[in-house]
């Protein structure tokens, strides 16, 4: 009989904490760019007689992940040290925390890529910090021919947040949504930039395969995976690695694997036999660290709406597709942009459409952030009640749009500076504009008067000249017996 | 709950420590001197004692501002090895 498989996956991501500096001194945090070692200092570096002191902050918005993910933010805990020789590591050790993390359990739900309800419990989230980066000089190219590593220690001491689910994953794309997720709770809490290509989030899984006739593969954990599309990938890979490997008879052994993203493959780590010998205890340099109820307390009240709550409020009262919602709730901002739209009058679903194309495209091409975008809701909102009554049409508007965002203007300005006037063009001035296209367009104009249109090919050409001279505000059937007034 | 040499081997190899032969064994022999000690306090009755993290009332925070240093260039100078802005250690490769 063919054996069955269960695929069982738990991800640890590391999260970096958006804070000006580290997590136990004052050194800036923005590594990307700077200076080799310049922002260093002892503490950092790990020179003796030096002394941490935890960042308030830090700690806040690792208490914050914890709240929004249902945790229990433990009031007391400590920091332990991680004991390992690396050129990275600075003191010899790293700050983590380990019996007592400041966050414990949670939940995390989502919807799979069917709309299916996943359910992940997270078993902790710990403070700590991260290690320096190490360039490896090549030698004619090859890495092999150099004889030393570069240290920079300037990311060393940044705080990241480890967050670890329980085994609860059953399949890669369950993984990648969950990081996804994380990702968007991260980003929209504004606890990190979540950003993986850069590293600032982080995900190393652990994979194992149940078989149908009683036997457990070991867990295999995966590192390297730098995108949600190699998560995803490499996990893929994996499970078909250990069922060929378990459905021979062979056996999984416990290791650590690094995901090959050009090769499609993962590899096998050397092994170093010390390497999980970490003799944890308690930083005696460190005091217990104490998050009082209050402080607790005061966080709860200060925590915004969660993405997952925004989107089903975009969906339930402004009535939102289910794309757009996810779209739109991506960011607090880009919510709470729309929220200053509809309070400005605006009808939600014109506003979100809007503010999904035109104000995303822009941010986009600007590559700002929606805090940035200079028109403010209610200006938006002005232009969409012209729309509304039927003053501008959805191409003028955009012209409008595109002035005030280029300008800074106001409303009036913007019109008059685009060509637009509010209401129909008709009349007098639709008259013009008709006879200046007739005139520019004399063959065309000419062809239709002699009767050499038959299929009206250049009739309709010259109607879409005079809709789009209006900026579509002219009525197309006025339009049509104008022109066709003008060439009897 | 004797130490034996090969632990203290591999207590030493892990703190990266070099040991002789004939270290190892008065080492082994401290060690289990201290753990005997340690076996003694065990003894003692703590089950009313609270743990130090509930005996703190609060911690000092640090609030989230950004100082600079001005020792980088002798922090550089005091390393065993530099290259310019980096400090030069032996060669590592990446463990793939
Ligand atoms: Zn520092």
């Amino acid at each position: 009989m063919a054996l069955s498989f269960q695929t069982v996956i738990g991800l640890e991501i590391h999260v970096q904490l958006a804070t000006k500096s580290k997590l136990f001194c004052s050194c800036s945090t923005d590594y990307i760019g700077a200076r080799p070692n310049s922002n260093v200092c002892p503490v950092c570096l790990g020179m003796p007689g030096s002394l941490p002191v935890v960042n308030g902050r830090a700690v806040e918005l690792a208490a914050m992940v914890g709240l929004a993910l249902g945790s229990k933010v433990q009031q007391a805990t400590r920091f332990h040290r991680k004991n390992y020789f690396y050129a990275d590591l600075s003191k010899g050790y790293q700050i983590s925390q380990f019996d007592l993390p400041i966050c414990a359990g949670g939940l995390l739900v989502f919807d799979d890529d069917e709309g299916k309800e996943v359910r992940v419990a997270i078993t902790r989230a710990h403070l700590e910090e991260d290690a320096g980066k190490l360039v490896h000089p090549s030698v004619d190219g090859r890495l092999a021919g150099a004889l030393h590593s570069l240290v920079d220690y300037n990311r060393g001491g940044v705080p990241l947040l480890e967050i670890v689910s329980e085994p609860d994953i059953t399949c890669p794309p369950h993984a990648r949504r969950y990081t996804e997720e994380i990702r968007r709770l991260v980003r929209y809490l504004g606890v990190s930039d979540g950003d993986m290509e850069s590293g600032s989030l982080r995900v190393d899984a652990n994979i194992s395969q149940k078989v149908s006739d009683g036997r457990w593969g070991s867990r295999v954990e995966i590192k390297n995976m730098n995108s949600l599309r190699s998560l995803e990938r490499a996990l893929e890979y994996e499970v078909k690695r250990q069922r060929k490997v378990l459905a021979e008879g062979g056996e999984i052994h416990q290791e650590t694997r690094h995901w090959d993203d050009g090769e499609g493959k993962t590899r096998s780590m050397r092994s170093k036999e010390e390497a999980h010998d970490y003799r944890y205890f308690p930083d005696p340099d460190l005091p217990p660290l104490i998050v009082t109820a209050d402080r607790i307390e005061a966080l709860r009240s200060l925590m915004p709406e969660l993405p997952w709550q925004a989107e089903r409020r975009l969906v339930d009262a402004y009535g939102l597709g289910a794309d757009d919602a996810k779209v739109l709730a991506e960011s607090a901002a880009a919510v709470a942009y729309l929220d200053g739209c509809v309070q400005a009058g605006a009808e939600a679903k014109r506003a979100a459409n809007w503010v999904r194309t035109e104000v995303l495209r822009v941010l986009n091409e600007r590559k700002i952030s929606i805090e940035a975008f200079p028109l403010k809701p209610e200006s938006l909102a002005s232009i969409l009640a012209l729309v509304d009554r039927g003053k501008l049409s959805t191409t003028a508007a955009k012209d409008v749009f595109d002035v005030m965002v280029r300008d800074g203007s106001g409303l009036d300005t913007a019109m008059a500076a685009a060509g637009v006037v509010s209401g129909r063009v008709e009349g007098s001035r639709l008259e013009e504009i008709v006879e200046k296209v007739l005139a520019e367009n004399a063959d065309a104009a000419e062809a239709v008067r002699s009767g050499k249109d038959p299929k009206d090919k250049k009739i309709k050409f010259l109607q879409g000249l005079v809709m789009r001279e209006t900026r579509g505000q002219a009525d197309v059937a006025q339009v049509a017996s104008l022109i066709a007034r003008k060439l009897s | 709950m004797a130490v034996t040499e090969d632990e203290v081997k591999h207590v030493a190899r892990l703190a990266r420590l070099e040991v002789g032969d004939d270290e190892v064994v008065a080492l082994a022999g401290h060690f289990n001197l201290i753990l005997t000690h340690f076996e003694r306090l065990q003894e003692v009755d703590t089950s009313g004692v609270v743990d130090v993290v509930d005996a703190v009332d609060v911690t000092p925070w640090r609030n989230d501002e950004v100082a600079s240093w001005d020792g980088r260039e002798r922090a550089l100078a005091q390393a065993p090895d530099r290259d310019e802005d980096y400090f030069r250690v032996p060669q590592i490769l990446e463990e793939a």
